[in-house]
């Protein structure tokens, strides 16, 4: 109706210093060190993540490819082994997600109470005092970064650690990674803009125009 | 919520969020448009469905009212829900639909004080009961004008708010906007969704029309008319029809289509074989008792267990229906690699103990209501 | 006439009701319900730069950085720094927090270790050094034995 209407021609007040997130999956080995980086450093609670490391195997006996996709615990303790034959894999590869902080966020479009909103560093948070707990959001997010908090019955997600990068730090995440897939910056900086030249860089789910800040490099096809 | 995943890779942050008591708001509010419409049909098309209007809008009220219930219990904040109407986000249906509802609230309370209002006159002056003659006295507003032109005016009004009123159970449907919007889900993000969705609502209110006759014919002592049955059940099959000819043509356009949600959508139906089940097999044949019931009461002769049997049926349709749409599509992930299976707990606040008193709420509001606001002359109170 | 007069009067009363409470509790400061703010439409911030937005900034940080770990463990820090062990303290050692009255001690088992270095379907051998012969390398042994954690490659 007339809001949706407005969603679209008031544009976020943005500053030129928007934050970005690069992922590097080739650099992911699925330690699982960020996982428990974000729990402690965000009181996460049990079997709920901000972040969370998928795994992707893809094999091919002679046919076309079948794709075979885990994440037990959200790759928190690491992967185990699998039961496949090593000649048939075509790629395997970790794929690490998290909220991609959308720069047109369906969740701040759905939330009827206007407890999630998108900051002018284009950070998307919640206010947790506002939130009613209908959930209507975490149906909204198409990439499943949003859980309910049973503890203080409202809905939470990750920050990109807010209280963190405001302060001039990196969130937990990248700062526990021990192989620098995970990094994190102003749109501005050397090192994201160098990332950002690749070709092979691509966002999850496109076709959905959600704009999504979280950029993926070295993932293939098959991660959505 | 018991969600345990079934089969495949889903998000690890997926569940099953909106259970049970989700399923039955959407199916009570489709029930409240359903009712209006039938009153709108009695108001202004069908004149020999004047007998039941008092009876329809009596018995819109508490669905109305519980449709509230649903929403307190699932919410993780209750005490917090008024914040709709302190903050709302205009671009979220949940927060229009609030302002749809409550604009239905009123229109429906206005329609009945006015279309109550000469025998609230008569009984503020002639009842004896002492509390409620003080309700009456005070719903008066003073005024105590039965004469014709006050009855006419009253009549011209009732036809205008009845106008608003269709509109706004209409406008009710954009609860199913609610589903339609969200471009993540594939099963939700159609537009045939809310066009189903409004013709499952007429029937299932038709339905719920036919029952209360039965019902307030039986307790009030009145003799039943097949022509009214045969003119109610009509619409109702022809909404029926409609909807469940949407809903097949949905699952038909999808399984053509073939794209990715269907894989996962074929997948997730095995969990849902037997709302699934329930939903063909009780169409057909509710459709065809309505027709049997039709034909009969033109002929003049009432058989009440067919009625009851094909009104109870749409009933349960509508809901396996709304079942579907609510769940079914919650059963899926967004990964749409995986599907989990849903069981709602017994318990709690989410329970089915919980589900199943928002389901009774209306009918236990329902002769409070009909004790103020008679449908019918009091003809047992007068015999007691 | 009158009586519907007077009815449109209680309507219109029960809507001024309504708005006077939406709009006093909203009114009650920004403390408890923050007045609408120069955004609509849930696209700036209509209580966050107010309310949670400060609140969120204020939260406390648990996992510094490994700079601030240098700060008393200076030749470990050079140490580390030379060669692929040289990422964060924490990745290890777990979340500063409360660190020096908490110690943060590491699980020396082999286990630990091989959570990154094992092989397993899908580590890249230019990433990490993968170790394959996971189960005879070093065996009946922790891998500190030979290795130190903070320089484990030999020149």
């Amino acid at each position: 109706m007339i809001g949706s209407l407005a969603f679209f021609l008031i544009k976020p007040a943005k500053s030129k210093d928007i934050f970005v997130y690069v992922v590097d999956s080739k650099k992911c080995i699925g330690c699982g060190s960020c996982v428990k980086a974000c729990r402690a450093e965000n009181h996460v609670p049990e079997r709920k993540y901000r972040t969370w490391v998928e795994r992707y195997v893809v094999t091919s006996n002679g046919e076309l490819e079948n794709i075979f996709v885990e994440s037990p615990n959200g790759g928190e303790f690491g992967f185990g082994d699998l039961d496949v034959d090593e000649n048939e894999i075509l790629r395997a590869y970790f794929v690490p997600k998290l909220c991609m902080h959308c720069d047109k966020p369906p969740c701040v479009k759905v939330c009827p109470v206007n407890a999630t909103w998108i900051t002018e560093e284009g950070v998307v948070l919640i206010d947790k005092s506002h939130c009613i707990g209908c959930k209507y959001c975490i149906q909204a997010c198409p990439y499943g970064a949003r859980y309910f908090n049973h503890h203080e019955k409202v809905v939470d997600k990750c920050t990109w650690c807010y209280h963190r990068i405001m302060r001039g730090m990196r969130p937990a995440c990248v700062t526990v990674c021990p192989t620098g897939a995970r990094m994190f910056g102003k749109l501005q900086d050397e090192h994201i803009q160098k990332t950002l030249r690749e070709r092979n860089i691509r966002i999850l789910k496109p076709e959905l125009n959600t704009r999504p800040k979280v950029f993926y490099e070295n993932v293939g096809w098959e991660v959505w | 919520m018991t969600t345990t995943v079934v089969e495949g890779f889903v998000y690890p942050n997926h569940e099953v969020f909106w259970g049970v008591l989700i399923v039955i708001y959407p199916y009570f509010v489709s029930i409240i448009t359903g009712m209006v419409t039938v009153y709108a049909i009695a108001e202004f098309w069908r004149k020999e469905l004047k007998d039941i209007e008092k009876l329809v809008v009596i018995s819109s009220l508490p669905f109305v009212l519980s449709a509230l219930l649903p929403l307190l219990l699932d919410l993780g904040q209750p005490q917090r829900a008024f914040e709709i109407y302190l903050t709302p986000n205009f671009s979220s249906v949940m927060a229009v639909f609030g302002i749809v509802y409550l604009t239905e609230l009123f229109t429906l309370l206005g329609e009945m004080w006015f279309l109550f209002r000469v025998d609230i006159v008569r009984m503020a002056q002639t009842e004896s009961n002492k509390l409620l003659r003080l309700l009456y006295r005070i719903l008066t507003l003073g005024v105590y004008d039965i004469s014709e032109k006050a009855i006419k005016l009253d009549k011209k009004i009732i036809k205008i708010l009845t106008g608003i009123e269709l509109i706004a159970a209409w406008c009710l449907s954009y609860v199913s906007f609610l589903f339609g919007v969200v471009k993540s889900n594939p099963w939700w993000n159609t537009t045939i969704l809310p066009v189903s969705f409004v013709f499952g609502g007429l029937a299932a209110g038709g339905a719920m029309v036919l029952l209360l006759y039965l019902a307030f014919t039986r307790a009030y002592g009145i003799e039943r008319k097949p022509n009214i049955i045969s003119t109610v059940a009509n619409y109702a099959f022809y909404f029926m029809l409609a909807a469940f000819a949407l809903e097949t043509i949905n699952t038909i356009l999808y399984a053509y289509k073939e794209d990715i949600a269907w894989a996962v959508i074929k997948l997730a139906s095995t969990e849902l074989a037997v709302p699934l089940a329930i939903q063909v097999i009780g169409s057909l044949e509710a459709l065809l008792f309505l027709k049997y019931v039709c034909y009969r009461c033109n002929l003049g002769k009432i058989d009440t267990p067919f009625i009851a049997i094909a009104s109870v049926t749409i009933l349960v349709v509508v809901f396996a229906m709304r079942w579907n749409m609510v769940i079914g599509a919650q059963l899926i992930d967004y990964s749409l690699r995986g599907f989990v299976s849903y069981t709602p707990p017994l318990w709690g606040r989410e329970g089915l103990i919980a589900a199943l008193g928002v389901l009774v709420a209306p009918f236990i509001m329902l002769p409070v209501v009909a004790y103020i606001f008679p449908p019918y002359e009091r003809k047992l109170r007068a015999g007691l | 006439m009158k009586h519907v007069r007077r009815a449109l009067v209680v309507f219109i009363n029960i809507l001024i009701i309504l708005i006077v409470v939406i709009f006093g509790i909203k009114g009650l400061g920004e403390e408890v319900y923050p007045a609408i703010a120069d955004k609509l439409f849930g696209v700036e911030g209509i209580y966050g730069t107010s309310g949670e937005q400060k609140e969120i900034i204020k939260k406390p940080v648990h996992a510094e950085g490994r700079e601030y770990c240098s700060k008393c463990h200076e030749e470990i820090y050079r140490k580390s720094d030379q060669g692929k062990h040289n990422f964060d303290c924490q990745t290890c050692h777990g979340a500063a927090s409360d660190h020096p009255k908490m110690r943060l001690k590491v699980d020396s088992s082999r286990e630990f270790c091989l959570g990154c270095h094992k092989a397993t379907i899908g580590r890249d051998n230019e990433t990490i050094r993968v170790l394959h012969n996971w189960e005879n390398h070093g065996k009946d042994r922790v891998c500190t034995a030979c290795h130190d954690p903070h320089h484990p490659w030999f020149d």
